[in-house]
């Protein structure tokens, strides 16, 4: 079936109204296989190469789904990437902020809601504030709590599983 | 005795063990709170590596206030607690908080102190991304990575040269906690060794998942806060501190592998989190 216009501005309405996550353009990090269904058994629909640009629509478990151009199908949710391939990745570089400072004159630490939280200055320049931090242990849960909030909707039903080492190997437990 | 004391008996006891054991002239208190791998944590220790915690907590608090909500902080501390019930380290006084800051981040503390930001919350979308971000922190606690860092920093540990030499003084004392302040002020700001924010990542992922959740929590995090403009100031400090998020999910997809995918259909609990945290 070919989409109408309409039923794409209709489509993209429903999207926007989904709780759990909007559109978000992204790419894929590496070589994968755009899927039917979510799962690897699903026909595949197109292999995508390293850095093929698509916009994430919602997840569901591992996987999520994607459109490219107007194709829509799923991905592993770990081979997606949020933003645009080759630009500068950001985490421990100053260049975007160095671009800032050119920018605004300043090095952005202002927040442009005018409200500045914990920032670099913010913590340099702060002092212990035990009354403030005293007020924890009268929200603090109980184990009891804890597990209480475990068995109600939807109940979380704790599971036995190892750690996992850099190339996924089960960590030996430790004391 | 106050958890300000014991903080102060810490670092002196600290200081005399170094004194005491020449040949290990690197043993202080944070060194034995550490441990070897496979030792026991001893009671006394884990009291001090508490009062080192609460110095350091209070001093977060400092920078920005607990958010005036107190549904909102009872919530987070029941997920959290049920979390860290999942780890080694059940039995700490854990505490979880959220900090009134528009900004994205979540810190920990030595001892079972863990604080997420008003900002990181209301970009999370479930009880199963929650429990992600907070068992990632629980991982650093558990693992004693903050004490670590601490550790390498020239602001603790070898002021204790200085008290041994002229004994102990209320002056000293005050010099002591201002050393472990600046200290632990220059970890926020530089960082953990990112070795351990990988390691902290893959246990988060699999706390999360002993605690019951769908174990693609905090890798969904992670790709919202990489959609985050680095322009952004709200993650500035999270980005100086932190690998690239892109990293961080190329070093989760890899550990992660298919091992996790029989647990997707653990609850998310989207709903409840929206409930519990007014949305």
């Amino acid at each position: 079936m070919k989409r109408t216009p309409r039923n794409l501005i209709g489509a993209a309405l429903l999207l926007l109204a989904l709780p759990v996550m909007a559109q978000r353009p992204g790419y894929v990090a590496n070589f994968t296989e755009l899927k039917r269904e979510p799962s690897r058994s699903a026909e595949t629909l197109q292999s995508l190469d390293a850095n093929t640009p698509l916009t994430s629509l919602k997840r569901q478990g591992s996987w999520v789904q994607v459109q490219l151009g107007e194709q829509v199908g799923w991905v592993p949710m770990l081979a997606v990437r949020s933003g645009v391939p080759g630009t500068a990745k950001k985490g421990e570089s100053g260049l975007s902020r160095l671009f800032n400072i050119a920018r605004s004159g300043n090095s952005g630490a202002v927040t442009t809601t005018g409200v500045r939280g914990l920032d670099k200055e913010q913590i340099k320049n702060a002092t212990p504030n035990p009354a403030e931090l005293a007020k924890l242990d009268g929200y603090a849960a109980s184990d009891d709590q804890a597990r209480k909030l475990a068995a109600s909707k939807p109940a979380l039903k704790a599971t036995r599983i190892a750690y996992v080492k850099s190339d996924g190997a089960p960590e030996e437990a430790q004391p | 005795m106050n958890l300000r004391h014991r903080f102060l008996a810490a670092l002196c006891g600290a200081c005399f063990c170094g004194a005491a054991a020449a040949q290990q002239v690197d043993l202080n208190a944070i060194g034995d709170m550490l441990g070897k791998a496979g030792e026991t944590v001893t009671a006394k220790n884990e009291v001090d590596e508490q009062a080192i915690g609460h110095e350091w907590a209070a001093m977060l608090t400092g920078a920005a206030p607990l958010v005036a909500n107190e549904k909102l902080q009872r919530y987070v501390n029941r997920v959290g607690r049920w979390v860290a019930l999942q780890s080694e380290r059940p039995n700490l006084p854990w505490r979880f908080g959220v900090l009134d800051s528009p900004n994205v981040n979540a810190f920990a503390t030595p001892g079972g102190y863990v604080f997420v930001t008003q900002g990181l919350v209301a970009r999370l979308n479930s009880e199963a991304e929650l429990a992600g971000v907070l068992g990632h922190e629980i991982a650093h606690v558990v693992r004693k990575h903050h004490l670590a860092a601490i550790r390498k920093t020239s602001g603790i540990g070898l002021g204790a040269d200085l008290l041994v030499k002229f004994g102990l003084s209320k002056t000293e004392h005050a010099d002591a906690s201002a050393k472990l302040l600046s200290g632990a002020k220059e970890v926020m700001l530089r960082g953990l060794d990112k070795s351990d924010e990988y390691e902290a990542d893959r246990m988060g992922v699999v706390l999360a998942t002993r605690a019951g959740y769908d174990p693609y929590g905090l890798p969904a995090v992670l790709q919202a806060i990489e959609a985050i403009s680095a322009d952004d100031s709200s993650v500035a400090l999270l980005f100086d501190t932190h690998p690239a998020p892109g990293a961080r999910l190329d070093a989760l997809s890899e550990a992660m592998g298919e091992t996790f995918e029989t647990y997707v259909e653990q609850p998310q609990a989207a709903e409840r989190f929206a409930a519990e945290t007014g949305r």
